[in-house]
C-alpha cells in the first residue's frame, strides 16, 4: 500500500488545465521531492492532495483510502498535514498559542470548554519541546503576525509538525531563509520526518538530493520523470526541461 | 503600591455594583438596564472578538429570552412553582436553542454574508411578531407578575437587582473563562484564519455553531433578566433598534477588549436614560458619537485607553477639553435647530407677525437674532478645533 497515490488526476481552472493527467505514488516512509519550474502546478497538486481543491477528474488515495471527495479537516484527521508556501498563520495568536493549536489537534482536544487551555500539562510540554526544536522558545510570547519572515516560516513548520502526521506535505519549507537557517530547518525536517512519509516541494537541489529517497519532476502539469536522485540527475529529458536551465 | 491600587479598584467596583441595592425603583431600574445591556453587548461580542463574525440580528436571541421568561412567569402565576432566581435560566435556554438553529444556518457563510443572514433572520422574526398572537401577544405584548419567592417579595426593583447582578456575574465569568479554554482559543484563531484551522483538522463550522449558541444563550440570559425586571414584553424587542444597540455599544466601548462592550453598553444606557429626559435627540448624539469613535478611536474608548501610547497629562486634558468644546457647541446647534425648525415654533412665529421670537433652551431665554447666541458656540467650536489641530501637529513633529 502506498501513502499517497494519484492516478490520472487533472485540474482545470476555467479553461486552463493546470494539472494534466498526473500519476504519482509515494511509498509509506519515503521522503519524496516534487520539483519543477515556477508555475508547473506543484502547489496546486498539494492543494488537491490536502483537500483544498477537488480534482476535475482522476483519483487520489491516502493510505489506501480514496480521499479526493473529502474536506480538508477530514484529510487532516487521517494524519495528513501540510504547510503553506505563502505563510498562513494566525496574526492575533502568540507563537506559543499557535503551536498549541496544532498540538491540541494532535491530542484530540477540540470542543473542550470546561478547563483552561493552559491547564493541559501534556499539551504544554509538547508545545515547549516543539518550540525548542524550531528555535522559537525565546519567542514564545510574541504575536505570530509580528515575527520576521524566516521565523514565521519556522513557526509554519512547527504547527504542521505539531500534528504528528503520518503524511507530511511541505511546500518550500526553506524559502526565504538564510543559508544557516535553511540548513537547520532541513536537519529538523530530516529528524522529525524519520519513519514518516514526506512529500516536499523544494527548489534547492542540494537539499533535494541529500534529503529525499525519490524525486518526481513536474513540468507544465505533467510528471515527466520519477526516480532516485542519481537517476533523475542523469535523465536527459529532465536536464533539458529543467535542470539544465539552471535553478534558483 | 500596585496591590493597594488593585484592592482600591476592587472595593470601588464592589461598592458601585452593590449600591443599587439601596436605590429607589427609578435608579434600580436604570442599574438593571445598564447591567443587562452590558451582558448583552458582551455576549454579542463573543462572536466578533473571537471569530470576527458580526451579527446584525442579536435582538432575536435577546427577545427570545425575554419572551421565554415572561411566559414562564405567567405559568408561575398559574401555579407552576419555579423559584424566581431560576427563572432567567429559561431565557438562556431559549436563546441557546434558537441560537443553534439560526447559528447553524448563518455560520454556513462568513463575512458580509453571515451578517446579512443574521439580519434577514431578525427581519423575519420581527415581521412574524404582530401576527403570532398566542406567542407574542400582538401589539400589547405579554405581561406577567413577579411572585414572591425565597422569603423576598420582589416587589421593589432593588430586590430584583440582586438576581440581575448574580446572573450577570455568572454571564461575565463565563465569557471571561471561555476565552481561556481550548474551544475559546480555537474560536479566536478562527477569526484570523479559518482555512488554516481546517488544515489542522478542526471542523470550523461546528466551532462557529458552538460559539453562536453560547453567544445566543448569554444574550437570552440578558433578555431574561430584563424580562424579570420589566414583567412585560412585546414583539418590538425583535426590531432593528435592539439588534443595533449591542453593535454600537461594543464598538464605542472597544470590541477587542474583554470588557470594552460592557463599558460601552453601561455608558450609553446610563447617558441615554439621563439625557432622554432632557432631549429628544439622544439617538442622534449616540449616532454621531458612534461615527466619531469608529473614525477617530477605532479601538473604542476602553481599547484606546489601554493600548494607546501614554500621553502626558497636559495633552490628555487638552484633548478632553477640545472634545468637550466641540461637542458642547454641536449639541447646542442640534438642540436649537430642533426647536427653531419645529412646528410649534413656526406657529408661534406666525402669531407674532413672523418675527424671530426668543426660545428656551437649557433654562435660558435665547434670542435667535442675537449674535452672541451663535457667536459663542462658534468660538467654542473653533477653539476646540484649534486645540486638537495643534495637538496633532505636535504629535507629527514628535
Ligand atoms: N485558484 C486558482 N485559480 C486559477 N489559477 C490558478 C489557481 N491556483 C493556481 N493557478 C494557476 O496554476 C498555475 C500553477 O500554479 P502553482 O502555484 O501550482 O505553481 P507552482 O508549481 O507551485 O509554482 P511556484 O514554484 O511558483 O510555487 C499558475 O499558472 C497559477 O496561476
Ligand atoms: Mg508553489
Amino acid at each position: 500500500m502506498s501513502a499517497i497515490s494519484l492516478s490520472a488526476v487533472t485540474k482545470r481552472f476555467g479553461s486552463s488545465e493546470i494539472i494534466r493527467g498526473v500519476d504519482l505514488t509515494v511509498n509509506v516512509g519515503e521522503r519524496h521531492a516534487l520539483i519543477g519550474p515556477n508555475g508547473a502546478g506543484k502547489s496546486t497538486l498539494f492543494n488537491l492532495i490536502s483537500g483544498q481543491f477537488r480534482p476535475t477528474s482522476g483519483q487520489i488515495s491516502l493510505n489506501g483510502r480514496r480521499s479526493d471527495r473529502e474536506s480538508p479537516e477530514t484529510i487532516a484527521r487521517r494524519g495528513v498535514a501540510r504547510s503553506f508556501q505563502i505563510t498562513s498563520l494566525f496574526a492575533r495568536l502568540t507563537v506559543f498559542d499557535t503551536v498549541r493549536l496544532g498540538v491540541m489537534a494532535n491530542h484530540g482536544v477540540r470542543f473542550c470548554f470546561w478547563r483552561t487551555a493552559a491547564s493541559q500539562r501534556a499539551v504544554t510540554n509538547d508545545v515547549l519541546a516543539l518550540l525548542e526544536d524550531v528555535n522559537l522558545l525565546h519567542r514564545a510570547s510574541v504575536l505570530a503576525g509580528e515575527l520576521p519572515y524566516s521565523e514565521q516560516r519556522a513557526l509554519e513548520l512547527a504547527v504542521t509538525l505539531a500534528l504528528r502526521p503520518e503524511i507530511i506535505l511541505l511546500d518550500e519549507p526553506t524559502a526565504g531563509m538564510s543559508v544557516e537557517e535553511a540548513a537547520q530547518t532541513v536537519a529538523l525536517v530530516r529528524r522529525l520526518t524519520a519513519g514518516r512519509t514526506l512529500l516536499v516541494v523544494e527548489h534547492d537541489m542540494d537539499v533535494v538530493f541529500s534529503l529525499c529517497d525519490r524525486i518526481s519532476v513536474l513540468v507544465h502539469g505533467q510528471i515527466i520523470a520519477t526516480g532516485a536522485p542519481d537517476e533523475i540527475a542523469k535523465d536527459g529529458r529532465v536536464n533539458e526541461a529543467y535542470l539544465g536551465k539552471g535553478l534558483h | 503600591m500596585k496591590l493597594y491600587v488593585r484592592i482600591a479598584l476592587c472595593l470601588a467596583t464592589g461598592v458601585v455594583l452593590l449600591a443599587p441595592l439601596t436605590f429607589s425603583d427609578r435608579y434600580a431600574n436604570l442599574a438593571i438596564r445598564m447591567l443587562v445591556a452590558a451582558l448583552f453587548a458582551s455576549a454579542f461580542n463573543l462572536l466578533w472578538r473571537q471569530a470576527r463574525l458580526l451579527s446584525f440580528g442579536h435582538g432575536v436571541y435577546f427577545g427570545a429570552g425575554m419572551f421565554a421568561v415572561v411566559h414562564l412567569m405567567r405559568a408561575n402565576e398559574a401555579g407552576l412553582n419555579v423559584p424566581l432566581i431560576l427563572v432567567p435560566l429559561a431565557g438562556a435556554l431559549s436563546g441557546s436553542i434558537i441560537g443553534v438553529l439560526c447559528g447553524f444556518v448563518a455560520t454556513l457563510r462568513s463575512g458580509a454574508y453571515f451578517s446579512m443572514i443574521t439580519l434577514a433572520i431578525a427581519e423575519l422574526i420581527y415581521s412574524l411578531g404582530p401576527r403570532w398572537q398566542a406567542l407574542f401577544g400582538g401589539e400589547a405584548g405579554v405581561s406577567s407578575m413577579r411572585l414572591p419567592s425565597m422569603g423576598l417579595s420582589f416587589a421593589a426593583l432593588n430586590e430584583v437587582y440582586l438576581i440581575v447582578l448574580g446572573w450577570s456575574a455568572v454571564g461575565f465569568a463565563t465569557i471571561w473563562f471561555f476565552a481561556k479554554t481550548p474551544l475559546g482559543q480555537i474560536a479566536f484563531a478562527l477569526g484570523d484564519n479559518e482555512r488554516r484551522l481546517q488544515f489542522l483538522g478542526y471542523r470550523t463550522h461546528a466551532v462557529k455553531v458552538y460559539l453562536f449558541a453560547l453567544s445566543a444563550a448569554l444574550s437570552g440570559l440578558a433578555g431574561g433578566l430584563l424580562g424579570v425586571a420589566a414583567e412585560n414584553v412585546d414583539y418590538t424587542v425583535f426590531g432593528p433598534a435592539s439588534s443595533a444597540a449591542p453593535v454600537i455599544q461594543t464598538f464605542i466601548g472597544g470590541a477587542d477588549v474583554l470588557f470594552g462592550p460592557a463599558f460601552g453598553a453601561a455608558l450609553l444606557t446610563g447617558f441615554g436614560n439621563v439625557f432622554s429626559d432632557v432631549t429628544r435627540l439622544w439617538l442622534l448624539y449616540q449616532g454621531i458619537a458612534f461615527v466619531l469613535v469608529v473614525m477617530f478611536l477605532p479601538a473604542g474608548i476602553v481599547g484606546s485607553l489601554l493600548m494607546g501610547k501614554k500621553r502626558p497629562l497636559r495633552e490628555a486634558i487638552a484633548n478632553t477639553l477640545a472634545v468637550l468644546l466641540c461637542s458642547a457647541s454641536l449639541i447646542f446647534l442640534c438642540e436649537s435647530a430642533s426647536i427653531l425648525l419645529s412646528d410649534s415654533y413656526s406657529s408661534l412665529r406666525a402669531s407674532q407677525d413672523g418675527s424671530w421670537v426668543s426660545y428656551r433652551l437649557f433654562n435660558m431665554e435665547l434670542a435667535p437674532g442675537s449674535p452672541i447666541v451663535w457667536g459663542l458656540p462658534l468660538i467654542a467650536a473653533l477653539t476646540g478645533l484649534i486645540i486638537s489641530w495643534k495637538l496633532k501637529g505636535r504629535e507629527e513633529t514628535a
